[in-house]
């Protein structure tokens, strides 16, 4: 890789001097050349710089200010500068590299500075710019490539208010551009189906199993009649049957829970997702839908059971991921009865606007994992279905 | 994980919160443990001092207690919290193994 310095100097004698040093001790190397401050930050914004040798006492600007102002530069404050000065007091040498100098040292030169020491600190401030450089690049490719997924997430999940006998409403949040929470509503043979999953772990890998689970998913509810016990069984089947494992278990689990709508009665089928909740609007409160069940992806054999509630107008479905509640390590990960009580507490806004209920749900558990110091570290999905009236 | 081996039971004592950033270490002490030749024949997982537990803490559970079933050897887990129990509960584990104190 070839390299550009600039050697910032007012005194023609010592930039002549240092860019011989640095010419015969580094291959590839190029230079450019500075009187002052405000020559350096002309020739940064007009070419690519690897490293920048300053003078701290120079005309027009000095080089205390110059690294300041680069320093602040959002283009250009990743550019290594070594400072060499005849200014060689302790308190200068502290705020230089305070003010992001990578090294220091004092002019004139003696014979091992010039033979070994200024090469080998310009040579490894060059390599580090280089790393940041290749981090920097990556970094942005990820962010790209992130972005990208997320738009796709997004294109996966189902549209709101797009339902016949149910609203439909919203909220994903996912923890790393993309995640591993899947949540899906699809009205069909005069049945509304919907299901959520929250695939372990989360991350680009979490966010491929949901576009899988999602297929799926979508896959099996063809059948007609299907209920929802049969809907986890075929996924669990499907997984055990279409992946190679190599001996190992955990590649791809969920917990899931699947509903059908038909007529006034809800279908339902837990697969070890945290209990949902049904809105009952006659009584103006949440209840639990309290059905345990297995993982989906862990036990081939795996028997699910299908379980029935009655359904009046108003009321509403609300299913939501365990990124909700837990925060941080591990820890609250059985925070579904605050999910419950929360709820309860702003059920008088559910009736009057359903989204706004879900972002404040959302905006409470954020400053209940706030006053903890933590913050929503998993994938966050909630979905609300109000039967129509 | 400390490995404590009674008689035929081997008690896997977990020090280090059940979550994503540790079982890769817990795994690593399983493979050195369950060799086919291994002499215990119960194996405990005791989770006494484990506040913290998530998905990934979960699947490393079930499928320890998969490997050990699958080596005919029986699996119970003890000193679990009172929360530890309501998530294997919702997850139905107590259908699998035992969970004692």
């Amino acid at each position: 890789m070839a390299y550009h310095i600039l050697i910032a100097d007012d005194a023609s004698m010592n930039r002549i001097l240092i860019k011989d040093i640095l010419a015969k001790s580094l291959e590839n190397v190029s230079f450019e050349e500075a009187i002052n401050g405000v020559e350096v930050l002309e020739i940064v914004d007009k070419t690519e710089i690897d490293l920048i040798i300053l003078d701290l006492v120079m005309p027009v600007m000095n080089g205390y200010e110059t690294l300041k102002r680069l320093k602040r530069h959002p283009q250009h404050h990743d550019i290594p500068v070594i400072v060499n000065s005849a200014i060689t007091e302790i308190d200068s040498i502290e705020q230089t590299l305070k003010d992001g100098a990578v090294d220091y040292f004092a002019k004139p030169l003696s014979r091992n500075d010039m033979q070994i020491i200024l090469p080998l600190k310009a040579k490894n401030a060059l390599m580090l710019h280089e790393q940041q450089m290749t981090i920097t690049l990556l970094n942005k490719q990820i962010n790209e490539e992130l972005k990208n997924a997320n738009t796709f997430a997004n294109i996966m999940l189902p549209r709101e208010g797009s339902l016949q006998t149910v609203d439909l409403y919203c909220k994903y949040h996912p923890s790393l551009g993309i995640g591993g929470d899947f949540f899906d509503c699809v009205e069909q043979d005069g049945r509304v189906h919907f299901m959520i999953a929250d695939v372990t772990g989360h991350g680009i890998a979490a966010g491929m199993a949901s576009s899988m689970v999602k297929i799926l998913y979508r896959k099996i509810i063809e059948k007609p009649g299907i209920m929802p016990h049969e809907v986890l069984e075929e996924m669990n089947r499907s997984i055990f049957s279409t992946f190679d494992f190599a001996g190992r278990d955990n590649y791809f689990v969920f917990t899931a829970f699947v509903g059908i709508i038909e007529g006034e009665t809800l279908y339902y089928s837990n697969a070890a997702h945290p209990y949902p909740l049904i809105y009952r609007a006659d009584l103006c409160q949440f209840v639990d839908i309290d059905q345990a069940g297995f993982l989906v992806g862990m036990f081939e054999s795996a028997k699910f059971e299908t379980d029935e509630t009655q359904l009046s107008h108003e009321d509403m479905i609300f299913i939501y991921t365990d990124g909700l509640f837990c925060a941080g390590a591990g820890n609250d990960f059985t925070g579904w009865e605050k999910v419950k009580s929360l709820s309860n507490r702003l059920s008088p806004l559910i009736q009057s606007s359903p989204k706004e209920f879900l972002d404040d749900l959302f905006y409470g558990f954020h400053m209940i994992h706030k006053s903890m110091q933590l913050d929503f570290t998993d994938d966050v999905a909630m979905m609300l279905l109000k039967i129509k009236s | 994980m400390e490995e404590q081996l009674l008689g035929s039971c081997m008690r896997l004592i977990l020090v280090d919160g059940l979550t994503a950033n540790n079982v890769q270490k817990f795994n690593e002490v399983i493979e050195r443990t369950f060799l086919p030749e291994a002499a215990f024949e119960d194996v405990v997982l005791d989770l006494a001092n484990i506040k913290n537990i998530d998905s990934v803490g979960v699947t490393f559970v079930i499928g320890l207690y998969k490997k050990t079933i699958g080596m005919n050897k029986s699996f119970s887990v003890s000193g679990a919290s009172e929360d530890i129990l309501s998530l294997f509960r919702l997850m139905k584990l107590d259908h699998f193994f035992d969970m004692c104190n």
